[in-house]
């Protein structure tokens, strides 16, 4: 049992009509690590989400967490499984203590003291009424309920939305201690700058396909470095079209941008035939990779990941 | 079996509408008690004729009083309780989108629409044992001139009760099989509507007497708790069909998709349209309140 993945979707396929919200979803989240899953809106993260907690029912595959399955097994899968969905509702009318309260009574075997202690490192008014609470603070409360049973995986659809940042600081310390006490985090994202401080790997949502899963450490290791030079002349067009191992990512004017693995001889030496003005080189931000992957045709981006 | 936190939970949701909706129905039976001595003096030896509610008869028998002012309204007035607490029990917590909040503990569907389904069936016999207490509370101080015993009035609104379920649990499986909440209510509304005319006309033409025996009202044993006493097989018969439709909306719920707004029988139809998916879907039926944060 300890070898099954976290969270396992096979062949997922979910369709509203005519339109394809999953087409064909495979992938296998590890036990023991914060992963995160990027894409953006609409790209069908949280409906993979609410399939794997069975909230909606998919048209074919499955999804499985521990290896129990999310339509069969429903019940188990909840027992160990937060969830915080992304479009958080609460009973407006309770205070958040009687609203912990609440869900603390449905799941059983909650920890008071843990429950209390996340409530005082995020900052959480448990006598006021839920509903008078402002988004940030009704975002706590979902989060104090995904977190407060310490379950052995917690799924969290956009866990930092509305969170100032020394909050979103706090609760990315938070769930690291939950990864360092074996558990495991699923969370889904559309900032990229989130998913890079938080995760040690991603999986890439666009129109409901998976196209790619990366290992961030791993991908910083290949990025390309971009260089950016600005010449004193124009340099006559095609000067860089035969550069091996450099792709020419623009040239407008006097200013050009290259990219390169390990070819940064060949670079120098392919500028040093024109007068340069200045050179700056910087290795490819995770935000540039990642936007490579929805601005080019599917299947197409920089970087070295696996495609999925 | 029920979820016990489900229970309570509905139950602390539906106080204040119990409280209201009891007190609203004990306050007409007390009134009516109260007015009883004056009634029964302007119509002393007075028979009434026939007028969409079976033969009156003799209006100054607190007996017929009673059931021809009461039992008139209580079934109309439950009806519109049994529909909104019957919408609120599911379809509301779905349009909110707290029922994301309990589907995501360890808890079963089944478990979940059988506590929603116990707490609204006990908020029902809540308003009923406040309408009773409404006799009990008044009739000791008025003459009813040993025609009927305070034990005996207050116990009566309890016959409304099997009639409420029915209506309760018919609006919860209108619920699981329309995308909202709205559209549930509007059914049922209309649904009632139809039933009561018919029930009323029918009692009013000879002809059509047989459409009375399709409307449940007619199995309530409204017109007939204190003057004819309970006929326990209506009573077994709402109670049944009530029991149908607890167990066709269990089915219904088990099927639904969670916010997303379209019926489970698209599905069986082979209808694919409806929602349009995951978040988006879910925020367009969703009720304003818990998106305006």
């Amino acid at each position: 049992m300890n070898d099954t993945p976290a969270i396992q979707f096979q062949g997922l396929v979910k369709s509203y009509g005519d339109v394809r919200a999953l087409d064909g979803i495979d992938l296998e989240v590890p036990r023991g690590e914060i992963f995160g899953f990027l894409g953006p809106n609409g790209s069908g993260k949280t409906t993979a989400i609410r399939v794997l907690m069975d909230l909606i029912r998919p048209n074919a595959g499955r999804a499985e967490l521990l290896g129990f399955d999310a339509q069969r097994d429903t019940v188990e899968v909840r027992r160990r499984c937060g969830y915080l969905p992304g479009d958080l509702a609460l009973y407006d009318a309770l205070s958040v203590d009687a609203c912990l309260d609440l869900v603390a009574a449905l799941r059983g075997g909650v920890d008071e003291r843990y429950r209390d202690q996340l409530c005082e490192r995020l900052q959480l008014d448990r006598t006021r009424r839920v509903g008078a609470l402002s988004r940030g603070n009704y975002q706590k409360v979902g989060l104090v309920i995904a977190l407060m049973a310490k379950p052995d995986v917690l799924v969290l659809d956009e866990p930092t939305n509305a969170l100032d940042p020394l909050v979103q600081e706090e609760v990315e310390a938070i769930l690291r201690e939950a990864v360092d006490e074996g558990r495991t985090v699923f969370f889904s994202s559309h900032v990229l700058a989130e998913v890079e401080q938080l995760a040690r790997r991603v999986a890439m949502l666009r129109s409901g396909r998976i196209v790619a899963v990366n290992d961030l450490a791993e991908q910083r290791r290949l990025a390309p470095r971009r260089v950016t030079v600005t010449f004193e002349e124009a340099p006559p067009a095609g000067s860089f079209d035969r550069v091996p191992g450099v792709r020419l990512v623009s040239i407008e004017g006097r200013a050009a941008v290259f990219e390169t693995h390990d070819a940064m001889h060949a670079l120098i030496q392919a500028l040093s035939e024109h007068r340069v003005h200045t050179l700056e080189t910087h290795e490819i931000t995770l935000e540039e990779l990642f936007l490579s992957y929805y601005e080019e045709p599917e299947g197409v981006g920089v970087g070295g990941g696996a495609r999925a | 079996m029920p979820d016990r936190t489900i229970v309570r939970k509905t139950l602390r949701d539906l106080r204040w509408q119990v409280v209201g909706w009891g007190l609203g129905l004990a306050g007409l039976a007390a009134m009516l008690v109260l007015l009883y001595p004056a009634i029964a003096e302007q119509f002393e030896g007075v028979e009434l004729e026939n007028i969409g509610f079976g033969e009156i008869g003799d209006l100054s028998n607190p007996r017929v009083f009673f059931q021809v002012e009461f039992f008139t309204w209580a079934p109309v007035l439950l009806t519109v309780f049994a529909i909104i607490v019957g919408g609120a029990l599911l379809a509301r917590e779905e349009g909110v989108g707290t029922l994301e909040l309990l589907l995501s503990q360890p808890l079963t569907r089944r478990a979940l629409v059988l506590g929603k389904a116990a707490g609204g069936a006990l908020a029902v016999v809540g308003v009923l044992l406040l309408a009773g207490a409404g006799f009990l509370l008044t009739a000791p101080w008025v003459d009813l001139k040993g025609e009927v015993a305070v034990g005996e009035l207050f116990v009566a609104p309890l016959s409304l009760l099997t009639l409420s379920w029915f209506v309760l649990a018919a609006t919860m499986l209108t619920a699981t099989l329309t995308p909202t909440r709205g559209r549930a209510a509007a059914l049922m509304t209309a649904g009632a509507f139809v039933a009561y005319a018919c029930y009323i006309a029918a009692g009013l033409v000879p002809s059509i007497e047989w459409m009375q025996y399709l409307t449940p009202y007619y199995y309530s044993d409204a017109q007939r708790v204190l003057t004819e006493g309970t006929v326990w097989w209506h009573q077994g018969l709402l109670l049944a069909a009530a029991a149908v439709c607890a167990a066709l909306a269990l089915v219904a719920f088990e099927r639904r998709e969670i916010g997303v707004g379209r019926s489970p029988l698209a599905d069986l139809l082979g209808r694919g349209g409806g929602g349009q998916g995951g978040v988006e879907a879910s925020e367009a039926t969703r009720e304003p309140s818990s998106v305006a944060r």
